[in-house]
């Protein structure tokens, strides 16, 4: 039998850093969780992203037992790494800051299939690039489905 | 530590600049997030928190998006409390019997030890606390000379005393956990632990130790190796943990050979690997 969910916590947290200060101290303390597991456990599997933010979902179980899955970190996020860049656009309609090819886009897209509401990649991938554009990075080529 | 919480509410027409937001104020000191409702809230130690920074990153993003936020004050306290409170005893190799205050003693066990966590690490109950125990019961302490690393309540350092260490040094870098095992120490009337907080840069270098035990992090471990050797001699047994098997073993073996460590043995559980080593 499945075990009955206590609750649900959405968290970003730093690979490698977690600690048991708030949010994680209150959010999973309250409902009885051992805070220094879930610690060690988030630093251990987190380790190779150290300083990175993190998007963790954390079941927490009525036996006061608990598992998490880490997500990949945001679109957004994937973006600016890929461009180099520290920050998106304070005018994104007119100035541009940054360029990505499709090949990324591609790789952005993938990587995040499983958390964007797309059934395949050429949809995601559009999801992608439309964030690109909206934060004043442009997408260089043709699209891979017009050539 | 006090810390910070920042209630975030934002007013944009794209989503993704929560996730910029985040990882903006990532960049300056901001540790944690939780998702809400209306955005988000951003955790930060009370004294990393610089206002004029946060005007800086804020002023960073478009003037359509309106974001705003309000401060709250989060007092230090046990958040882990509620576990602390009901957690059961547990037994180590049938030997060790580690309990809380408020668990009836069992004195018939060859070594009991009375553990009162306050949010530091180390009750027994986790798998790399288990599989360092489970060492140190078959490991001659007689007499030795100990190097205790993220000692956290202080259980391996107590465990060593009772086991007959002469001298244990037990170091650890968060205030909580130096204040949790001067406690524990005490609970358990051990008379040759001395604690230290700090990180590697605590360690006595004067000194060489007959036995290192740490257990934290690959990551701290493969930073800290090099420390460890200095204050190691031909025939000192490092025991390291906190890690997995996959890939962070062979990572570890591979840097510790680099300073004389070789891998006697390993045991697992669930999926948690502690690691015996020996100086050449």
């Amino acid at each position: 039998m499945a075990k009955e969910v206590s609750a649900l916590v959405k968290l970003q947290v730093k690979g490698g850093a977690a600690n048991p200060s708030p949010p994680v101290g209150p959010a999973l303390g309250a409902k009885g969780v051992n805070i220094m597991e879930f610690c060690k456990q988030f630093n251990a599997r987190t380790q190779d992203k150290p300083g990175k933010v993190l998007p963790v979902v954390i079941t927490v179980y009525a036996d006061k037992s608990f598992d998490f899955i880490i997500k990949t970190p945001p679109v957004a996020i994937q973006l600016l790494e890929a461009t180099g860049q520290k920050s998106g656009s304070a005018e994104p309609n007119r100035k541009k800051v940054a360029s990505v090819s499709w090949e990324q886009v591609e790789a952005i897209a993938k990587d995040k299939m499983p958390d964007l509401n797309a059934f395949t990649v050429e949809s995601a991938m559009k999801m992608v690039a439309g964030t690109a554009r909206s934060m004043g990075i442009t997408v260089s080529g043709t699209a891979p489905w017009n050539n | 530590m006090n810390y910070l919480e920042l209630v975030f509410t934002i007013r944009a027409a794209e989503s993704f600049y929560q996730d910029l937001i985040i990882d903006a104020l990532a960049g300056i000191g901001f540790d944690t997030f939780q998702e809400t409702d209306t955005g988000f809230s951003a955790y930060i130690p009370q004294p990393d928190f610089n206002p004029e920074k946060l005007a800086e990153v804020l002023a960073g993003f478009p003037s359509a998006i309106t974001i705003s936020y309000q401060v709250n004050q989060i007092a230090q306290q046990n958040w882990n409390e509620v576990w602390e409170s009901n957690f059961e005893p547990i037994i180590i190799g049938n030997i060790c019997y580690v309990r809380a205050t408020f668990h009836t003693p069992h004195p018939e066990y060859p070594y009991e030890i009375v553990i009162d966590p306050k949010m530091a690490f180390g009750t027994g109950h986790h798998q790399t606390t288990t599989l360092m125990m489970r060492y140190m019961l078959k490991t001659d302490f007689k007499d030795k000379t100990v190097l205790d690393m993220g000692c956290g309540t202080g259980i391996l350092a107590i465990l060593a005393e009772k086991l007959g260490a002469r001298q244990i040094t037990a170091i650890d870098y968060d205030p909580v956990c130096y204040e949790s095992t001067l406690e524990n120490s005490t609970l358990n009337s051990c008379a040759n632990i001395s604690a230290l907080c700090g990180s590697k840069e605590a360690i006595p270098l004067q000194t060489s130790f007959d036995i290192i035990l740490a257990n934290i992090n690959r990551n701290i471990l493969l930073d800290q190796i090099e420390q460890y050797a200095r204050v190691s001699k031909p025939g000192t047994l490092l025991f390291l943990s906190g890690f997995y098997e996959k890939p962070d073993l062979e990572i570890i073996k591979d840097h510790s050979e680099r300073y004389g460590y070789i891998l006697s043995d390993f045991q697992q559980l669930n999926n948690w690997v502690a690691a015996k080593f020996t100086k050449l």
